[in-house]
């Protein structure tokens, strides 16, 4: 394969990557952060770190896992360096995504009450939890993986799951929207 | 090895399966677990398929490592000009072969051995470097001036004694 066919053939894997799990990587980061403005940055910085490491990078078709290990990396350099933990709040969720068909109160109204009860949700979640709860859902990482992105015992990461999904029945549970939402 | 986490791992991979056939077959405990986790799964679809905004890199990153090269190629060709530019300031200010020193200097040349001459073009080079250099050159100019004024003076009064011994010679032999 020609230097060229190789520039290509990276241009075009890193483009799909961009399309397929760029949404997710942001969400990701969105949910566990709460803030959307860094989100996106992180986002970005997220695939410019794996164009840069696409050399090293092997195909098994874990792209969407990989993605999020470098997102929750970034994640925790950024929150050690601004130095918070933030909780999620309403206008962090309707910062995160804009609004879509801002025309119809009524899906609009739906929108914000799926948004508050998420944000209800994962703010009642210790950062620990969400990390993990979140990995596992976005990325269908292993707890092994899991706990290796977070650099903890395999046990802790098992801890923290159990107690956040725990936790988040009970917040869901009381919630006025459950009956509709499970 | 430490199989105790086994269970646990095992309970809660199935309380967060991605299959749904699991949902069959669970003991109480997970079933909770998993009823936790299929109601978070549910927020987390609902606000996904709510938003279908895509995603956009701003620039993408082989494009800015190009902008990256584009701006250190300006600055390497700034880098030159400067350079080439300081040279040709430092060729121009410097006393060629024919230069000839002004002023003061000048009439020290017109005045003196060609010793003196090698002592002002010392001078000038190093008068063309930095304002540190110029304020030494100044004071090395002014030392020599003043140990060349030392040896005239000692050359005088030798030639007044040699005078003087020359005419007391004189007196003695009576061939004055």
């Amino acid at each position: 394969m020609s230097a060229s066919d190789r520039a290509t053939s990276d241009h075009e894997r890193f483009e799909n990557w961009v399309r397929q799990h760029g949404p997710i990587v942001r969400w990701y980061l969105g949910a566990t952060l709460g803030r959307a403005d860094v989100a996106e940055e992180l986002t970005q910085e997220v695939f410019c770190r794996a164009w840069q490491a696409r050399r090293r990078y092997r195909e098994q078709g874990g792209a969407r896992a990989y993605l999020l290990k470098i997102a929750d990396r970034l994640m925790i350099d950024h929150a050690r360096r601004a130095g918070w933990e933030t909780g999620l709040d309403e206008t962090g969720w309707q910062l995160l995504e804009p609004a879509g068909g801002a025309d119809d109160p009524v899906r609009l109204a739906m929108q914000n009450e799926t948004r508050e009860q998420l944000a209800r949700v994962l703010g009642e979640l210790s950062l620990a939890q969400r990390r993990v709860l979140l990995l596992r859902y976005y990325g269908q990482l292993s707890f092994a993986e899991i706990a290796a992105a977070l650099g903890c015992p395999l046990n802790t990461a098992l801890s923290h799951c159990r107690r956040g999904l725990s936790r988040a029945r009970e917040i869901i549970q009381k919630s006025p929207q459950t009956g509709t939402k499970t | 090895m430490n199989t105790e986490h086994e269970p646990y791992e095992s309970q809660l991979e199935r309380a967060t399966s991605a299959d749904p056939l699991v949902d069959e077959k669970l003991d109480e405990e997970t079933a909770r677990l998993r009823e936790g986790w299929l109601a978070l799964a549910s927020l987390l679809e609902e606000a996904e398929a709510e938003s279908q905004e895509p995603f956009r890199l701003v620039q993408k990153p082989w494009e800015k490592r190009r902008s990256f090269q584009h701006w250190r190629l300006v600055g390497v060709l700034a880098g030159s000009v400067v350079l080439f530019m300081l040279v040709c300031n430092s060729l121009g200010s410097s006393p060629g072969p024919d230069a000839k020193p002004s002023g003061r200097e000048m009439s020290a040349v017109e005045k003196t051995a060609p010793a003196k001459v090698l002592v002002t073009e010392k001078i000038q080079d190093l008068a063309w470097d930095d304002a540190l250099d110029e304020s030494f050159a100044r004071v090395a100019y002014q030392v020599i001036r003043v140990r060349h004024g030392w040896t005239t003076s000692t050359m005088d009064c030798d030639l007044l004694e040699f005078r003087v011994k020359q005419l007391q010679n004189e007196i003695n032999h009576n061939t004055l």
